[in-house]
């Protein structure tokens, strides 16, 4: 089954090794103005790791005149062939979450390509804010939070009165 | 160049205008305050006075700066600090990282500009921005508007408040919220030359020789970290728990009550003297925040205080605000914390200063007629923060220490000297000295100024279990090699840009690491002990500005109450420093350093070096002397 880059943002805490990961990985160079993941940060604490969603129904492989852009569903990868790629950057602006960048040094879009499996991001991300999980699994740990927290309001106080009788 | 950006910046604030040098020359210096301390060393002479527009403010990220090698966030400041010596101060946060991207390793900003502004720095060019909108702003407010104006909220800062503007001798430049090049002074000094901040946006990157390799060390370096026992707990990762400044410091032995002053521990509660932080963090804590690319839990703690606003009061506010100034209350502790933060305060400085006071109104030397109206009364909320206002805006009695404690002092008179703890003319901040032999000989005669440093120098062999008596901090034994060792170390963790706490928590101080991730970055084979080595020589160079300037053995000392009066109460109870062990400690320093028994450093060490030329360029600055304040 597909894995998905999970990205947990009560844990992002914004210090950035992501982007120096992945500028490294993608470009060989350290250099978060390169990077595929970008953490947009309103504040110098809270971060919000931006990156490609890998969608199941891509906006810019839809947008693209020569076809560039298409779907690996066996890996869930998006990925861009540049041998196809025009450069023409409509995919830049149909991605609603500006994940797909423009690489102004080799002239070339960029996106997140999961580092075909391996997430150097994900491996860097010491907070667990970015894990690479199996796409069924992207929900699992919300569901066991709100199962907590349902369950101490629910039996806690019922927990509490029996006690008292 | 691999690792190094291969770059390094100068810019002239009165022509408004900026080369770029080779950094290939100073490689031998490794980087940040390596490189920093030649290009001071050989720029500004003797003759040269802090705020002169010859002085060099000079900012050294590390040459792991700005890299995936955990903790590497760290910069310096390097510069002639107001006391007349060389000083490196050093901080974290964002900015290092940004300059490095942006494909420097050092900028060295010299002259002055003729009205106040702020410099741009992004796609190698250097823009002069007018600062007249944000002349006066506090160190929280000038980063945003300065964001706000340059329309790229990814822009980093690197700034001066009110202080710094009004030239404080201990003011200290800032970066976000959290981080402050808090040792020394360096804001007076970029105050002195109209330069309001820096903002950077890197753009370039930085080439790393084998790079997968690095990658592969550096993600094994930080799953150390984590793994190591001192950061398991999860209240250590992100917790909002306060350190319990009684379970340490004061059980240490560390903590000292007002003015270094004579006080029946029992009679004042030291056991249990300020308490009350979990309590104030339940109702203000805001969140954490940390530097670049760390793994390690966020350091500051950033509470939205009622009275200041958001903001961080760092490890050393607790003790300086509480203990220093006879605080029990932890509300104004974060209050007094956020306040010298926001205006570019040393509080090391800042708190030294208060105690003074304190202890000149308790002994009657000084009534409220003195400063203002305000009572200058042990631990009293408003002593406190209008002294900090008054020294941060340079009104009132706020300006009779724009210069430090000891100008401070000689210009009440009435004795008042006695009391002023300094050393070269610098506040003294916290630790208690009088029963820490190695810390006192760090204090005295170390080139990193401020105490607060390195202060437990005997640690680093106390892990690796050499030798008992030279891990007792309280004994005159082996501390100068003691002391040496933990210089150098810390020396190159300057020099890389990595943060000390790397050190204390993770690695039992080796640099095995680092020396390996430097090799893989540069692609220059280095050892340990080449690491050392460039330690060694900076240190030279350090020691051979301060002697050039006049620095020689009697500067070399601390206050005299260290020596005179031992420690009231605490682990410590009845330590004092004894003047001829002290010397004979001085002696056996200088010794292993290659100095003379002045302090000058030798000809031969020089050539040892083969420095040859730095030993000529000592020889013909040695006769001027006296330029040192204090």
């Amino acid at each position: 089954m597909a894995k998905a880059l999970k990205i947990d943002l009560e844990k992002c805490v914004g210090c950035r090794t992501c982007e120096m990961v992945c500028s490294a990985k993608h470009t060989n160079t350290i250099n978060p103005y390169r990077s595929c993941i970008k953490v947009v940060r309103e504040k110098e604490w809270e971060g919000v790791p931006m990156t490609c969603a890998q969608c199941e129904d891509p906006q810019c492989g839809a947008v693209c005149p020569v076809k560039a852009i298409t779907r690996d569903d066996k890996m869930g990868i998006v990925r861009i062939d540049f041998d196809k790629c025009i450069g023409c950057r409509m995919c830049v602006a149909a991605c609603p979450f500006g994940a797909m960048n423009f690489d102004a040094v080799v002239k070339k879009v960029s996106k997140c390509d999961l580092c075909e499996g391996d997430p150097e991001c994900a491996k860097f991300c010491f907070y667990r804010a970015l894990t690479y999980v199996d796409e069924s699994e992207l929900a699992t740990d919300k569901r066991r939070a709100a199962a907590k927290k349902l369950s101490d309001t629910v039996r806690k106080p019922a927990e509490t009165a029996a006690a008292a009788k | 160049m691999s690792g190094w950006s291969g770059r390094i910046l100068r810019v002239d604030l009165s022509a408004k205008t900026y080369t770029t040098e080779l950094t290939a020359p100073y490689t031998q210096y490794i980087g940040g305050r390596g490189i920093s301390t030649k290009i001071l060393y050989d720029e500004v002479g003797p003759d040269v006075k802090p705020y002169d527009p010859e002085n060099r403010l000079i900012i050294g990220p590390g040459v792991l700066t700005g890299t995936p090698a955990p903790t590497s966030s760290r910069t310096t400041i390097t510069t002639l600090l107001p006391n007349g010596t060389i000083g490196s101060s050093g901080f974290g946060g964002f900015i290092g990282a940004e300059i490095r991207h942006a494909g420097y390793d050092n900028i060295i900003v010299q002259e002055k500009a003729e009205y106040p502004v702020y410099l741009y720095l992004h796609d190698d060019t250097v823009e002069f921005r007018d600062a007249a909108k944000i002349w006066g702003k506090d160190t929280i407010e000038t980063p945003e508007l300065i964001r706000k104006e340059l329309g790229d909220p990814d822009v980093q800062v690197l700034c001066i408040g009110p202080a710094g503007e009004n030239m404080v001798s201990f003011a200290c430049v800032r970066t976000g919220v959290q981080a402050a090049s808090g040792r020394g002074g360096t804001g007076a000094v970029m105050g002195s030359k109209n330069l309001k901040a820096i903002a950077v946006r890197g753009k370039r990157g930085i080439e790393i020789s084998n790079i997968g390799e690095f990658l592969k060390v550096a993600n094994q370096t930080g799953k150390m970290l984590l793994d190591h026992q001192s950061l398991q707990s999860p209240a250590a990762k992100m917790s909002k728990l306060a350190v319990d400044l009684n379970d340490s410091p004061n059980d240490r032995g560390v903590a000292v009550f007002g003015n270094w002053e004579q006080v029946d521990w029992e009679e004042i509660g030291a056991a249990n003297f300020a308490r009350g932080g979990e309590e104030y963090y339940d109702k203000h804590y805001h969140a954490r925040v940390g530097c670049n690319g760390c793994p390690i839990f966020r350091c500051y703690r950033i509470c939205d205080d009622p009275e200041t606003g958001l903001g961080t009061a760092k490890c050393y506010s607790q003790p300086m605000f509480t203990f220093r100034v006879w605080n029990r209350d932890w509300t104004v502790m974060e209050a007094a914390g956020h306040l010298c933060n926001n205006y570019g305060l040393d509080v090391l400085s800042t708190a030294n200063i208060i105690a003074f006071l304190m202890e000149l109104y308790h002994r009657g030397i000084i009534t409220e007629k003195d400063t203002d109206g305000v009572p200058m009364k042990r631990g009293d909320k408003d002593a406190i923060m209008s002294t900090i206002h008054k020294i941060a805006r340079q009104e009132g009695y706020g300006r009779l220490f724009r210069d430090g404690v000891l100008a401070g002092a000689r210009l009440i008179g009435r004795g008042s000297e006695q009391y002023a703890m300094t050393v070269k003319g610098q506040e003294v901040g916290l630790h208690e000295f009088r029963g820490r032999k190695g810390t006192a000989l760090v204090l005295a005669a170390g080139t990193k100024r401020g105490g607060g440093e390195y202060p437990h120098p005997e640690s680093i062999w106390a892990i690796k279990k050499v030798n008992k008596e030279a891990c007792d901090p309280r004994t005159y034994e082996h501390k100068g090699e003691v002391v040496l060792e933990s210089t150098y170390v810390y020396m190159i963790v300057d020099m890389l840009g990595i943060c000390k706490n790397y050190f204390a928590w993770a690695f039992n101080r080796s640099l095995e690491f680092p020396a390996k991730l430097f090799s893989l970055a540069t692609g220059v084979e280095t050892s340990v002990e080449d690491l050392i080595t460039a330690a060694k020589k900076v240190q030279l160079l350090e020691r051979a500005f301060d002697v050039s300037r006049g620095i020689r053995r009697k500067d070399d000392t601390l206050p005299d109450r260290f020596f005179d009066t031992p420690v009231p109460g605490g682990p410590l109870k009845g330590d004092t420093l004894e003047r001829d062990k002290f010397a004979k400690l001085l002696s056996e320093y200088y010794e292993l350093c290659g100095w003379d028994e002045e302090g000058i450093p030798k000809k031969e060490t020089f050539t040892k070096y083969g420095l040859a030329s730095d030993w000529e360029t000592l020889a013909k600055r040695l006769p001027k002397e006296g330029a040192a304040r204090g």
